[in-house]
C-alpha cells in the first residue's frame, strides 16, 4: 500500500504519540493528516500515511501493537483516496442543545439530523453546572429549508427537555476570531 | 473548528446577557423626489421607501434566525426631509410627514429618521418649514422622528435655531398632551450631528453618504455588566485598567456581531453596508442597563463623585474595542446614557443621587448627550434653550457629538411619574438646580463664532 489511515486507541499517558510515529518513521511513512483526543483517559489517534514505497498494512499493524501496550487497539487501513460518499456540501452551522443529562439524547440529536440529510462533522459534550450541553458541527444539504430545520429542532428538543439552537457558525467565528469580517461571509 | 469554549460564550451572551443588534438602519436619500408639485413630492417620496425597503423587515428577519442573534429593531433613515421642503409650505411639510409614516407602516418599520434640519450656520426656508411644521408633523404620526442639528466645531452655534427648537419642542410636548407630551420624545437637538447615526431618534442620512446603505446599531450593556461581574468574581481586587481591559474585549466581540449581520443583510438589499455604531443603548429591561455598568465598576450610587470618571472609562474602553473589531466604526460609538430608557439612571435619578447637572458633567465624556430626560411642564423656551446652548457647547468644545432630547411634560411638577412604555421606559420629572437667570444671554440670539481650535485649514 502507498497510503494508510491508522486508529490507535489506548489509556492516556506520556509518550503515545512520539511511540507511534517512531514506527511510522521506521516504515517510510509521512504523516499526512492527524487528529486526536482525548475521552475520560483513552487516548484516540487517527492519522493518514503515505509511503515513499509500498508497505505492508499486517507489518505496520504488528509493528505498531509491538510499540505500544497489550490492550492498544490498532487498525491499518490501505486507501487511495477517499471513498466518495454523497456528503452534502452546503453550509455548516453549529448545533447545541442544553439540558440534563439523559440516556438516547445523542441517538435523538442525530436521528433528527440524519433524516434530514444533514452531515456531523465534529461532535463534543461539555458539562455546564448540571447539565450537559452537546455541541455539533454540522453540514446542511444546500437545499435545505434552514428556518423550518431550526423550528423542528427547537422543538424536538423541547419535548425531550433540551433548550436547542442551530446557527451559522460565523456567528462564532465572528465573536472567536479576529480576521475581517467580510472574509467570512465571502468563505461561505 | 471553532473552540467550544467561544461557541458556549456566546450563546451566553445571546441568551442569558441580553447580546442583540438593537438596529439595522436602511439608509435611504431621497433628493430625487423633490420637485415643486407637493403631491408629486410626497408621492414619489412614499413610493421610492416602499420600492427600496420592502424587503428589509424580511431579509433582517432571515439573518436573524441564521445566526440566532435577536435583531431588535429595523429602522429607516432618510437624508434631511428639509431639502425636499424648500419652496414648499408647512401644511406640505404635514404632508410629508404623514407620507412618510404610511411608508414606514407599509414595510412594517417601527421608526423612520430622518425629518431634520441642518442649521448649524443658518436656516434655509425649507428647513424654517421643517421645523415650524414639527408640533402638527409628530402630532399627527407615530413613526416619524426629527432631529436637529444647531452646532459644530467648525461652524459655531446657531443660538437663533436653538431657541427655535427650544419653542418647537414645547410646543410638541403641546401637540401631544394626550400622551404626556411623547411628540417632544421623538426631537433630538444635535451639536455635531454625525451623517450615519443608526440609532432613532437622531438616524439620519448625511450629504455624503451613499444613496442607500446599511448602517448597523450594535448594543450590549448586559453582555459588558456581566462580564465585569465575571471579572470581579474571579479577581475581587481588580483595578480599573483591568476593568477597562475587559470591556474592551467584550466590545470588540460585540461590534463583530454587528458588523456580520449588517453586512450580510446589506449583501441580501444588494447595497453597501456602512458603518456599525457601537453604542451601549440601554432598554429599561434589568440587566440590560448602562447604569448597572456604573455599579458594577463599584460606582454603588450612580450620580457619585467618580460617576463622570466611570463614564469615560466605559466609553473609551468600548471606543478601542470597537476600533480592533471593526474598520467599519461610525455613527455615536460609546455609551448612551437615556435617562428612562435605563432603570439604574432612571432610579438615580427619581432618589435624587442624579441631577441635571451631574447628567451634563457625563455628557461631556459619554457619546451623547441629555437623552430621555423629562422636565417639568412650565419649563421656559428661555430655559429649555440654555440646556440646549450649554449641551451644545460642550460637543463643539471638546469636538464630540452632543444631544439633546428632553421633554417638557404638559402640567407635569418636579417629582411626577411618566411611563411612555416599551423601550422608551419611565423616569420622574427633573429640572435644572437654577432654572432661570440666563433669559438675556439666551434671548441676544445671533451665532456663536466656532473655537479658536477649529481654525485648522
Amino acid at each position: 500500500m502507498k497510503q494508510a489511515i491508522i486508529s490507535v486507541l489506548l489509556p492516556d499517558r506520556v509518550g503515545i504519540l512520539r511511540d507511534v510515529t517512531r514506527v511510522v518513521f521506521d516504515q517510510g511513512g509521512n504523516i499526512v493528516v492527524i487528529r486526536q483526543t482525548i475521552v475520560h483517559g483513552f487516548f484516540s489517534l487517527v492519522f493518514t500515511v503515505a509511503f515513499a514505497r509500498p508497505a505492508d498494512p499486517a507489518a505496520l499493524s504488528a509493528a505498531l501493537a509491538g510499540a505500544l501496550e497489550p490492550d492498544a487497539a490498532v487498525t491499518v487501513r490501505p486507501f487511495a483516496k477517499p471513498p466518495p460518499t454523497p456528503l452534502p456540501a452546503g453550509p455548516t452551522y453549529v448545533v447545541t442543545t442544553h439540558g440534563p443529562d439523559r440516556p438516547g439524547t445523542v441517538y435523538g440529536i442525530s436521528q433528527f439530523l440524519v433524516d434530514r440529510g444533514i452531515n456531523i462533522i465534529d461532535w463534543t459534550v461539555e458539562g455546564e453546572h448540571d447539565d450537559v450541553v452537546y455541541i455539533a458541527e454540522v453540514v446542511l444539504p444546500p437545499e435545505a429549508d434552514f428556518r423550518q430545520v431550526q423550528a423542528d429542532f427547537r422543538a424536538e428538543m423541547a419535548r425531550r427537555g433540551l433548550r436547542a439552537s442551530i446557527c451559522h457558525q460565523n456567528i462564532f467565528r465572528a465573536t472567536s476570531e479576529i480576521g475581517a469580517i467580510h472574509n467570512l461571509l465571502s468563505g461561505n | 473548528m471553532i473552540a467550544h469554549q467561544g461557541i458556549l460564550d456566546t450563546l451566553r451572551m445571546v441568551e442569558q446577557e441580553n447580546l442583540d443588534v438593537r438596529t439595522v438602519t436602511l439608509g435611504i436619500n431621497l433628493n430625487v423626489c423633490a420637485g415643486r408639485d407637493p403631491d408629486a413630492m410626497v408621492r414619489a417620496v412614499y413610493d421610492r421607501i416602499v420600492a427600496l425597503a420592502g424587503c428589509h423587515v424580511a431579509f433582517c428577519d432571515e439573518v436573524s434566525a441564521k445566526y440566532g442573534l435577536p435583531i431588535v429593531n429595523k429602522r429607516i433613515a432618510i437624508s434631511p426631509a428639509s431639502i425636499l421642503l424648500e419652496g414648499h409650505s408647512v401644511e406640505t411639510a404635514v404632508k410629508l410627514a404623514q407620507a412618510l409614516d404610511r411608508a414606514a407602516a407599509a414595510v412594517r418599520i417601527d421608526l423612520l429618521g430622518g425629518f431634520s434640519a441642518l442649521v448649524h450656520k443658518g436656516i434655509t426656508p425649507g428647513e424654517r418649514t421643517l421645523l415650524e411644521a414639527l408640533p402638527q408633523a409628530l402630532a399627527q404620526t407615530g413613526r416619524i422622528c426629527a432631529s436637529i442639528n444647531v452646532g459644530t466645531t467648525r461652524a459655531g452655534m446657531n443660538v437663533d435655531a436653538i431657541r427655535l427648537a427650544a419653542r418647537q419642542i414645547i410646543a410638541t410636548a403641546q401637540a401631544t398632551r394626550a400622551q404626556r407630551g411623547f411628540g417632544a420624545a421623538k426631537i433630538v437637538v444635535f451639536a455635531n450631528m454625525p451623517e450615519d447615526n443608526p440609532f432613532m431618534a437622531g438616524a439620519m442620512l448625511g450629504a455624503g453618504e451613499p444613496e442607500c446603505v446599511i448602517n448597523v446599531g450594535v448594543s450590549g450593556p448586559g453582555v459588558v455588566k456581566r462580564a465585569i461581574d465575571r471579572l470581579l468574581a474571579r479577581y475581587p481586587d481588580a483595578t480599573l485598567d483591568r476593568i477597562a481591559e475587559e470591556i474592551k474585549h467584550t466590545a470588540f466581540r460585540v461590534t463583530r456581531t454587528g458588523e456580520l449581520i449588517g453586512r450580510e443583510v446589506a449583501g441580501r438589499l444588494n447595497v453597501p453596508f456602512g458603518v456599525v455604531d457601537l453604542s451601549l443603548a440601554p432598554t429599561p429591561r434589568v440587566g440590560d442597563s448602562v447604569g448597572e455598568i456604573y455599579q458594577a465598576m463599584g460606582v454603588e450610587r450612580v450620580g457619585a463623585p467618580g460617576t463622570t470618571t466611570a463614564v469615560m472609562l466605559l466609553n473609551d474602553a468600548v471606543k478601542k474595542g470597537g476600533a480592533f473589531a471593526s474598520s467599519a466604526v461610525g455613527g455615536l460609538s460609546g455609551a448612551f446614557i437615556p435617562v428612562m430608557e435605563d432603570h439604574a439612571l432612571s432610579g438615580a435619578v427619581e432618589r435624587g443621587d442624579l441631577t441635571l447637572e451631574k447628567l451634563e458633567a457625563m455628557t461631556a465624556v459619554c457619546s451623547v448627550g441629555l437623552d430621555m430626560i423629562l422636565l417639568p411642564g412650565g419649563t421656559t423656551e428661555a430655559c429649555l434653550a440654555g440646556i440646549i446652548m450649554d449641551e451644545a457647547a460642550i460637543g463643539i468644545s471638546t469636538r464630540k457629538t452632543t444631544g439633546v432630547r428632553v421633554i417638557p411634560v404638559p402640567d407635569a411638577a418636579l417629582g411626577d411619574r411618566v411611563d411612555f412604555g416599551g423601550l422608551f421606559g419611565a423616569g420622574v420629572v427633573t429640572a435644572p438646580a437654577c432654572p432661570q437667570g440666563a433669559e438675556t444671554f439666551v434671548g441676544r440670539g445671533g451665532h456663536i463664532p466656532a473655537p479658536i481650535h477649529a481654525l485648522i485649514n
